[in-house]
């Protein structure tokens, strides 16, 4: 164990304590040229869709028949969000299926 | 009500709060989680709770534990967390077009509390808003999920040997289930679906490619890089042919 967690808590909190602020502090005031502005368009689905990328596949549990139980979660709780439009029915939908696939 | 009334600081405060509030599901099993690694790592509660507090954010907090425990350096530490949360670079430089006239407190305060789950939230409010962003809107939904993180990091360092682990495992999940439901409700939402779909299939299939052979953060920031970057080429190209 790190003999001074203290100092490590505080490097680490300054360190993404700058990497969060520095962009907003920087860049608030300036006009992005067009070229920037539909670039920044495309971060949101581009990042998110990494992230979930990212974590289904580190999941490596398979059901009985064979296939991700990660994947699968993500398909019902994709199409359950895509149906109710509701943010809270997909992150519930996706504990429950991820439950059931577990033990299917 | 009168029309002042409705756009009133408060208002847009309380609706900030209301907007976090399906998030929050999400929040508390990875929170929860986390403190309870933080105890089965050898950590008291007060430093489980400075990590969520002033470190907020997850994924670090879970490599913190992991590099402290097996002998790294602070600086080695200092490095691995900050490239785990270099995708923050990505997220505030695209918030920073909501706080053209905020005040230098306010972009403080916005920035160092913005995670990936309440920018997904806020880029969602901003589109459906002509691309306004109150601050009092954005404090609501930032302070929401960062109180509830702190809360769900310590009631974990508490309470974790109570839960089984299976139940753990499915709740961690909820953490996906939140990213597609902000996906989802993005692409609903958006004014360029079928380019928002080539993006989102592009980084999909990137990170799935570079699987086993780079960082899965390294492949993140790749991904979100090269996809955004073909979309607003296909932008900028189809715009140009209707000219």
């Amino acid at each position: 164990m790190i003999t001074h967690v203290g100092w490590a808590i505080f490097v680490v909190s300054a360190v993404t304590a700058a990497i969060r602020a520095l962009p907003i502090l920087f860049l608030a005031q300036r006009n992005f040229p067009i070229l920037v502005r539909n670039w920044l368009v495309f971060i949101p689905p581009a990042i998110l869709s990494a992230i979930i990328a990212s974590e289904v596949i580190q999941r490596d549990q398979t059901t009985s028949f064979g296939l991700s139980v990660g994947i699968l979660a993500t398909a019902v709780s994709l199409i359950v969000c895509a149906v109710t439009k509701s943010l809270f029915a997909a992150v519930a939908v996706s504990i429950i299926a991820y439950f059931i696939f577990q033990n299917l | 009500m009168s029309e002042e009334t409705v756009e009133s600081p408060f208002m847009h405060f309380r609706q900030g709060v209301i907007a976090c509030i399906p998030t929050l599901l999400g929040y508390w099993p990875v929170g929860f989680a986390c403190g309870a690694i933080g105890v089965a790592s050898g950590f008291s509660i007060y430093q489980i709770g400075s990590l969520a507090i002033f470190l907020y954010t997850g994924a670090a907090q879970f490599l913190f534990y992991s590099m402290a425990t097996t002998g790294s350096s602070i600086l080695q530490i200092a490095i691995a967390v900050a490239f785990i949360n270099l995708r923050y670079l990505l997220i505030n430089t695209y918030m920073a077009q909501f706080f053209r006239h905020a005040n230098l407190f306010e972009k403080l305060v916005g920035s160092l509390i913005m995670t990936d789950e309440t920018f997904g939230v806020a880029s969602q409010y901003a589109r459906r808003h002509n691309d306004r962003l109150p601050f009092a809107w954005l404090l609501g939904l930032n302070l929401t999920a960062w109180l509830n993180w702190i809360m769900s990091s310590i009631a974990g360092a508490l309470l974790a040997s109570a839960l089984p682990n299976w139940l753990k495992d499915s709740l961690s999940f909820s953490l996906v289930g939140m990213f597609v439901g902000l996906l989802v409700l993005a692409f609903q939402d958006s004014r360029t679906r079928i380019l928002d779909l080539i993006v989102i299939i592009i980084a999909i299939a990137i990170v799935i490619l570079s699987q086993g052979h780079i960082s899965n953060n390294i492949t993140v920031i790749g991904a979100t890089l090269i996809a955004a970057t073909i979309g607003m080429t296909l932008l900028m190209t189809t715009a140009r042919g209707k000219r």
